[in-house]
């Protein structure tokens, strides 16, 4: 970039005429120690918890502790240049990040610095990053859908806007790819996302920002990311970061908003490690006494505002971790309690090539099952029970049991069902494919089909319709109820036939 | 000790009836200014030496010097083992005579030597600025202040005046008009508007 002289010695010009007729005092305090993303600071009297806090080289900080003495401010940047003696000043304003269109499409970290070599963002907007969530009279209830496009999900877990939804499973079992996922299939839906990674490697944050690009999904998405190297104050506000950029198209524009946390595990982690270091006491697992609120306060911040404050609504989709599927252990029971449902992956069924790995049995969503449109709620009602009946069942198969005539329908639809809700990663479906699909599976068009031909099953039925008879998936996708049932049984009879032919 | 400990004797202390605050903050920082010396230090913290005989030291030492509160409340802290923390007593002592008189010790640093004249002019400047932005700094007295000005040269500073007066500060220096210059161009937040007001006022 060219640097305009002119232009420069021009406003010094206006600086250095107007010098000095402001008296501008700043409350300030001496830094008296600096260790671990940590300083101390003697002085800052006026101080208030949570206010951002300036060292003399620029570096900011969190006012955390408040002591009689001395103020814990947490350093968020690179403590390493933080020296004794140091001043730091008050701001007199609490954190707050930079908001608006121009995040759209950028990768960022949570301070809202672009991180991903696109230049400044250009946006005077901004937001506080903790703000008390909105009360009950702003409310209204979770009745909008937010399809994941996954079929697992959006039959047997259906997830409302303005939901929290829990996902959770051990390392490997596929949370990640549900959640962009659940992004890409936002696409032309008039939804802005926000993916925060929090405390990852930053080859895997890459890695889903190179994906969302592929899939066009980043022209609707923001990637706020404070990766496993940044400090954990940046870790720790991340989340909070990540919603202030969503509240601000949902209380402003009314618009629909998903976060994703990926994952609130580490960010736990870090909220620790500062709170061990700030010498706060040790509860459960070594974690602060307010780890609770840490989450609460966050994920109450998913709301579905009513009509008269603007009718936005921000879905959140939280990440845990699990450890050998400990699903007890302290910060995994905190986010369940607080979450309206919860995703469940397993490692076994990943292993088994069950993908998504969701483990329908003990999944569930509290508030999603309003959201779900008609046509959904009427061919999904018996999918959760024939799984679970093949569950129990599916030992037997495995023994190799003779089995009577109405046993051994069972699993046969079990196995079919199963296949039918296998899918691929980034390839999420439209609702009114899953509705076919799932209608198909469920009134037992498949259960002539071999199962290793299920998933072409699907594919060409899917092929057949658009080609052929459109209206189906029109009428679905419009009205959201079923079409007619014998046009559809029709439908499905004449299209099976053909496929047997096919492939006898 | 802690500085909330060090307040507590002070303030113990100032409140004794009939005492001269000015006197014994005088007194107060005569002792502490022995007692710094590092051999002196070791003596009393040496754990052999007993308390009376530490208290006869202190008697053939100061009891001539010093008034016979300071002299009682000294051989207080032999009793209690805090001898060696007097210094901080003295300070937090001192802040109670700043608060109790209205006076206020602002920390001017400037650029470079100023002839005598020319320094009296600033220190003056400053006195009148902190008088009239008192709740600025944080002063809540309406009385006189009694200025106690401390001074330093600090050359980084290329021109202005820094002036520090408890937890509040006013920077005014050329450094910092140039480092806050530096952090609006590299952020891009220098306004184009400006650069328009500015031609048209040349």
């Amino acid at each position: 970039m060219k640097v305009n002289t002119d232009e420069i010695i021009s406003v010094l010009k206006k600086e250095i005429t107007s010098y000095g007729n402001e008296l501008n005092v700043e409350e300030v305090g001496t830094v008296l120690e600096v260790g671990d993303g940590i300083a101390r600071i003697y002085g800052l009297t006026g101080v208030m918890a949570n206010e951002m806090v300036e060292f003399e080289n620029g570096v900011m900080g969190i006012a955390f502790n408040l002591e009689e003495n001395s103020v814990g401010v947490v350093v968020l940047g690179d403590y390493l240049k933080i020296r004794e003696g140091f001043i730091a000043k008050r701001t007199k304003r609490i954190l707050e990040v930079p908001t608006g269109d121009a995040l759209i499409g950028r990768v960022v970290n949570p301070l809202g610095e672009p991180m991903d070599g696109k230049g400044p963002v250009n946006t005077k907007k901004t937001r506080p990053i903790e703000i008390i969530a909105p009360g009950i009279a702003k409310r209204h209830p979770v009745l909008e859908p937010m399809q994941t496009g996954i079929k697992a999900i959006d039959s047997m877990i259906p997830i409302g806007r303005g939901q929290r939804e829990l996902i959770i499973g051990d390392r490997g079992t596929g949370k990640t790819a549900i959640a962009i996922d659940t992004i890409i299939n936002q696409k032309g839906n008039d939804v802005i996302c926000v993916y925060v990674a929090i405390g990852q490697k930053a080859s895997t944050v890459a890695n889903v920002v190179e994906r969302l690009y592929k899939a066009g999904a980043m022209d609707y998405t923001i990637v706020v990311c404070a990766n496993a190297s940044d400090p954990a104050s940046l870790q720790y506000i991340a989340p909070y970061a990540g919603t202030a950029m969503a509240e601000e198209f949902m209380y402003n524009d009314g618009k629909a908003t998903l976060c994703v946390y990926d994952d609130l595990s580490k960010q736990a982690n870090a909220y620790r490690q500062m709170s061990l270091l700030l010498r706060r006491p040790p509860g459960r697992e070594a974690y602060p006494g307010d780890v609770f609120y840490l989450h609460s306060r966050l994920l109450e911040r998913a709301v579905k505002m009513n009509e008269k404050y603007g009718n936005g609504s921000l879905t959140a989709l939280p990440i845990i971790e699990t450890q050998a599927g400990e699903v007890s252990a302290y910060i995994p029971t905190n986010v369940i309690s607080i979450t309206d449902g919860q995703i469940y992956l397993q490692p076994n069924l990943f292993a088994a090539g069950v993908r998504p790995a969701v483990d329908v049995g003990i999944s569930v969503s509290r508030v999603g099952g309003n959201a779900q449109i008609k046509a959904m709620k009427k061919v999904a009602g018996t999918l959760r029970l024939d799984l679970a009946q093949f569950r129990s069942l599916e030992a037997f198969a495995q023994l190799g049991t003779e089995l009577d005539a109405a046993t051994q329908k069972q699993i046969d639809r079990g196995l079919r069902l199963v296949e039918l809700l296998k899918q691929n990663q980034y390839q999420p479906l439209s609702v009114e494919k899953q509705v076919v699909g799932i209608y198909a599976g469920t009134k037992g068009y498949l259960d002539g089909i071999p199962v290793h031909l299920v998933q072409k099953y699907e594919e060409e039925l899917y092929k057949w319709i658009e080609a052929s008879h459109k209206d189906v998936f029109d009428h679905i996708h419009n009205k959201k109820e079923l079409p007619e049932e014998s046009k559809l049984k029709q439908l499905l009879v004449d299209f099976t036939d053909q496929f047997k032919k096919e492939h006898k | 000790m802690t500085d909330g400990g060090a307040y507590t004797y002070a303030m113990a202390l100032s409140s004794v009836d009939g005492v001269d605050l000015k006197k014994t903050e005088e007194e107060l920082l005569l002792v502490s200014g022995v007692l710094k010396n590092e051999d002196i230090k070791k003596y009393f913290l040496y754990p052999k030496i007993s308390q009376a005989e530490k208290k006869e030291k202190l008697k053939n030492a100061f009891a001539a010097l010093v008034s016979k509160t300071v002299m009682n409340f000294l051989y207080l802290l032999i009793d209690k083992n805090r001898e060696n923390h007097i210094q901080q007593i003295s300070h937090a002592f001192t802040q109670i005579v700043d608060q109790e008189y209205d006076r206020v010790r602002p920390h001017v640093s400037l650029s470079r030597n100023y002839p005598e004249a020319e320094l009296q002019k600033i220190l003056t400047m400053v006195e009148g600025l902190v008088s009239a932005k008192r709740d600025a700094f944080g002063i809540s007295s309406p009385a006189k202040l009694e200025f106690l000005p401390e001074t330093e040269v600090k050359p980084e500073m290329l021109g202005g005046i820094y002036l520090r007066l408890g937890d509040y500060m006013w920077d005014s220096s050329i450094s910092r008009f140039l480092r806050d210059w530096k952090v609006k161009v590299l952020s891009g937040t220098i306004e184009k508007d400006a650069v328009i007001s500015a031609d048209i006022a040349e």
